[in-house]
């Protein structure tokens, strides 16, 4: 084998964060949001995410609209009585007072820079939700993907392997009348 | 820039070096054919893996392992070439780029 071949075959194996061929390496943002469904068992109650820019803040959650979360700083779900006031950012003692609930998905914050992925929407129905419990599952996951990024797959794919398939039926033909 | 121009530009950059390596190193006579070949082939091949490794996470060295056999069965199939010479060559040209995906990615 030669050495350059060797080298190179060596050098393989630590590629892995590179993916196939020659792919640009790196990750950008996504846009990965929580929606939460309607339910009996929120009526009389708000939901306040907590924290959701950084490591503070508060974000009170209306049923059916997306909102933010960070798997990173580690945002829950706290059970508010309807009349009470809701903190801009959430203190230890106002945490520590309230029911919470992690949330049953984890944040896809990046994606590799090719990825046609844009946006995620996770939806979560309330399983249980009183004064003691509250717990959430997720029901459904919508990925918004760049038609555009897939339609160029397709086409590429296609064009070269109709390419490939008329060349190799060409050597055939070529071969049988040689 | 955008995923698309990026993916347009890791597609050209693939053809663009493996296509005269396969065309470069397999036998003078069908230089011309395989340029053609190989640019299908990878044409073919690189869209499937790329999205299987940015849509499903596939593993890379799987991955590129079957982008190898992919392309040498073609290059076999599209010009009568020994099981060696297609296997070699499809190797060597992957494994230029993916050393240089490598450097890329370190820098």
């Amino acid at each position: 084998m030669p050495p350059l071949l060797a080298i190179l075959l060596a050098l393989l194996p630590l590629a892995a964060p590179a993916r196939a061929d020659i792919l640009l390496p790196g990750h950008r943002p996504v846009s990965h949001q929580l929606v939460i469904e309607a339910s009996e068992l929120w009526t009389g109650k708000r939901i306040v995410a907590f924290p959701v820019r950084g490591v503070g803040g508060t974000h009170v959650v209306e049923p059916g609209q997306p909102f933010g979360f960070s798997s990173k700083y580690g945002t829950r779900l706290y059970v508010a009585t309807g009349s009470e006031p809701v903190p801009d950012s959430a203190d230890a003692a106002w945490t520590a007072s309230h029911v919470a609930a992690a949330i049953p998905v984890s944040e896809v914050s990046s994606v590799p820079l090719i990825s046609p992925l844009e946006a995620i929407v996770t939806t979560l129905r309330i399983r249980a939700l009183d004064g003691a419990r509250f717990e959430l599952e997720v029901v459904d996951e919508s990925r918004r993907n760049d038609p555009r990024l897939i339609g160029l797959w397709w086409s590429v794919a296609l064009f070269g392997g109709f390419g490939m398939a008329w060349l190799i039926r060409r050597r055939r033909r070529a071969s049988r009348a040689g | 820039m955008a995923p698309l121009g990026l993916y347009a530009l890791t597609l050209a950059s693939t053809v663009s070096i493996e296509a005269p390596i396969v065309a470069a190193f397999g036998p003078r006579r069908d230089a011309l054919a395989a340029l053609r070949v190989a640019v299908c082939v990878n044409l073919a091949s690189h869209p499937p893996a790329t999205a299987l490794a940015a849509l499903a996470g596939a593993d890379w060295l799987l991955l590129e392992l079957g982008v190898v056999a992919f392309e040498a069965l073609a290059l076999r199939e599209a010009l009568g070439w020994t099981a060696r010479r297609a296997w070699g060559l499809s190797l060597a040209a992957n494994s230029v780029t993916a050393a240089l995906a490598l450097l890329w990615h370190s820098v």
